[in-house]
């Protein structure tokens, strides 16, 4: 197949067909910011962090879900992208418990983030328990950023189990399990997929607790 | 076709039936829609009713009472629940703007609204009596002056073929007037293009933008017509069923919207064209095309990513068609006076409320100025029109008194007519407390899929919150108003700021 010429910061890139204009950036050495695209699920244009400009087009697009077209020409960078990227990366480090998420570290200080400028939380997620239900895993959804990747990785992205269900609107959403259940009730069966692919650490096997605690269970 | 059960309906059935819904009914209903239960239970932990518990006092909460005395009014209904151990709250839009303020005693599932209300009603409801007069319908006197949308339909059009029903519509210059303003003939062209067996047309009369109750009187007094409209676009663009989706909350409608259905199927009007009257989700995004789709096919009403457009990918994946509910109402009108008859009268309705003699829906042709519908309404020395809805602008007098109120003019200045509210403010009133309302509304109403929106709604609200109250931080605003405009995914984000920001630039001296 015919490669497909696309323009990405100026330069002249090969895409392949059908590729997204994030993977395609990529390969030329260009990364954008994204917290919800993961290769294995198929969580995309959430976090809007990977938004990019493209001449013809009034707004800018989500590259993890825009596959490339030839002739297009992509900005990944502007000043205007970097303050609404710098926003809602302030707003999800204010709002969520990020301290083990070291690439969301990352793009706080390549935007400057000031997080405190926004004054106090307001969503709630920081006072959310820790659930521990079960010998495997614990979650910790005071550092989920509702991203997806574990409940797609649970229906119809990878396991097709369907244990984990998502709740609630605006601020106050976030992941749950089918009818509320523990794990185990609710049918999961523990493979781990959604620890895979959390980028957080909100999910955290109790295994690697116990070893960080210097003891073997 | 196979015919689907839907999961909403099917929920709402178990509700009326038990009164409350157990996970082992959720269960069953997944199965008979053919979704998984974690789907199903995604629905009851989003859409309001299905969370609906016991007895609550809501103080509807819209833009026009938020100008005016809204803060003491739910100082008053608060003190009176606390007396009665009711819990009290507040409950955004149901199209009563013109007749508010308005009052929801909520039963669960069902509830009665009542408007106008006052402080003494609130103390009457207190005391076990009514707190207004009960407001299921709109009143008939609402609308304003008549005209071909406001006359009860006769006898319906009979479909004229699609080639002459799509070029009639397109030399019609007929736009979408749920509020986007996209040519109507595009969409009919674009569903009639695909080659897909199975299209669906889907009515949008998930009228939720505050200000707006014009769809609300064509669904309750002329449902026909919309009805007529629908099975034209239908029979143009090769669709075999038609479901119309009425907001929530619209008991009254959604029972005039069915009754004429009803009639219509008796009468062999549809000829063969499956229909369904749907009850909506309940909420404001519902109203957002591809949030409704997901929402018939029993899922949280969240925004797709578009590619692909409902006319390519929409209902179950089928091309589907979907128009706002006066906008079928006007390809009703066309087919049956023609294109050139409906250009010459260019027919808009306009639902006018607020600081005027005479609110109520208002069949104007397009393009009067703005100061002559404020004569006709009778407004007197207003200062600010709330022009759209909540996702509009605050249009300065007398600035603007000559501004067109047409599909393209207002937008050389950054403002639209919208879906066609206009919601009047004199100089006695509080536009801040407005703003205040409407950036609340968004906060609320925002679904949680995408980050900008359902983190950065809550500190707009904020934000002015603070503003009203002395601390100005005009700089926040702006980071949040590119963040929601830029980067949100779906209209509902994009235009949470616009009020604001229309208020900071054109108002910013009545600021305090």
């Amino acid at each position: 197949m015919s490669r497909v010429p696309v323009v990405i910061n100026g330069v002249l890139v090969e895409a392949e067909p059908g590729e997204t204009i994030l993977n395609a950036a990529r390969r030329a050495g260009v990364e954008i910011p994204t917290i919800c695209h993961h290769e294995r699920t198929g969580t995309k244009g959430l976090c809007r962090l990977c938004v990019v400009e493209m001449a013809g087009r009034g707004r800018p697009e989500p590259a993890c879900a825009t596959e490339v077209a030839a002739g297009m020409v992509v900005n990944t960078e502007s000043e205007e992208l970097a303050a609404l990227r710098r926003t809602v990366l302030e707003l999800v480090a204010l709002e969520t418990n990020v301290e083990h998420d070291d690439g969301l570290a990352g793009w706080l200080e390549k935007y400057g983030a000031d997080p405190a400028r926004w004054g106090e939380p307001l969503a709630g997620r920081r006072a959310r328990q820790t659930i521990r239900d079960n010998a495997f895993y614990l979650r910790e959804y005071d550092k989920c950023y509702n991203c997806r990747r574990c409940l797609d990785a649970c229906g119809e992205g990878i396991q097709g189990v369907w244990a984990l269900a998502f709740a609630g609107r605006g601020a106050e959403a976030g992941v749950t399990t089918v009818f509320d259940l523990t794990l185990a009730e609710a049918g999961c069966v523990f493979c781990g997929n959604c620890v895979q692919v959390c980028p957080t650490g909100a999910l955290v096997p109790l295994e690697e607790i116990s070893l960080a605690a210097g003891g073997l269970l | 076709m196979n015919r689907r059960s839907l999961l909403l309906p099917l929920l709402d059935e178990v509700l009326e039936r038990r009164g409350g819904l157990e996970p082992a009914d959720v269960e069953g209903t997944a199965r008979a829609a053919g979704l998984p239960p974690a789907v199903a239970w995604e629905a009851v932990r989003f859409y309001p009713r299905y969370q609906a518990r016991g007895v609550r006092w809501l103080l509807v909460d819209e833009p026009v009472v938020r100008g005016r005395n809204f803060e003491k009014l739910l100082d008053a209904l608060e003190r009176a629940a606390g007396r009665a151990g009711v819990e009290p709250g507040t409950v955004f839009g149901y199209g009563l703007e013109a007749v508010g303020p308005a009052l929801v005693v909520e039963d669960g599932p069902s509830r009665r609204v009542y408007a106008p209300v006052d402080a003494a009603g609130i103390e009457r409801l207190a005391a076990g009596g009514e707190p207004g007069p009960e407001a299921e319908l709109l009143p008939r006197e609402l609308a304003r002056g008549g005209g071909w949308l406001l006359e009860e339909a006769g006898k319906l059009p009979a479909f004229p073929g699609a080639d002459e029903l799509i070029s009639a519509v397109r030399e019609a210059g007929l736009r979408g007037l749920g509020g986007a303003l996209f040519p109507t003939w595009r969409k009919l062209e674009a569903v009639r293009a695909q080659a897909s067996e199975v299209k669906y047309v889907v009515v949008n009369g998930d009228e939720s933008e505050p200000g707006n109750f014009k769809d609300r009187w064509l669904m309750e007094r002329n449902p026909r017509l919309v009805w007529a409209g629908a099975a034209l676009a239908a029979r143009a663009v090769g669709a075999g069923e038609v479901i119309f989706y009425v907001r929530g909350e619209y008991d009254g409608a959604l029972a005039r919207v069915e009754a004429a259905r009803a009639g219509l199927e008796k009468e062999g009007y549809f000829d063969g064209l499956k229909t369904q009257t749907f009850r909506g989700g309940g909420l404001y995004i519902c109203g957002e095309e591809s949030a409704l789709l997901e929402s018939i096919e029993g899922k949280r009403a969240e925004p797709r990513l578009k590619p692909p457009y409902p006319a390519e990918a929409g209902l179950f994946g089928r091309p589907t068609l979907v128009q706002n509910v006066e906008t079928l109402a006007h390809i009703a009108l066309i087919a049956a006076r023609g294109a050139a008859a409906y250009r010459e009268r260019a027919p808009k309705l306009f639902s006018i409320s607020g600081d005027v003699e005479l609110p109520g829906v208002y069949e104007l042709p397009l393009g009067t100025p703005l100061d002559r519908v404020l004569e006709l309404a009778g407004a007197k020395k207003p200062r600010a029109v709330l022009m759209g809805g909540a996702a509009g602008t605050f249009v300065k007098l007398p600035e603007s008194a000559g501004l067109p109120l047409d599909y393209d003019a207002p937008r050389a200045g950054g403002d639209s007519i919208g879906p066609g509210a206009l919601m009047v403010f004199d100089e006695t009133r509080d536009l801040w407390a407005a703003a205040e309302g409407v950036a609340a509304f968004f906060a609320h109403e925002s679904c949680g899929k995408c980050f900008p929106c359902s983190l950065g709604t809550p500190h707009l609200q904020a934000l002015v919150w603070r503003w009203r109250r002395g601390e100005r931080r005009r700089e926040l605003l702006e980071k949040l108003f590119l963040a929601l405009e830029q980067g949100s995914l779906c209209g509902l984000g994009q235009a949470a700021p616009w009020a604001v920001r229309s208020l900071l630039e054109r108002f910013e001296e009545v600021a305090r």
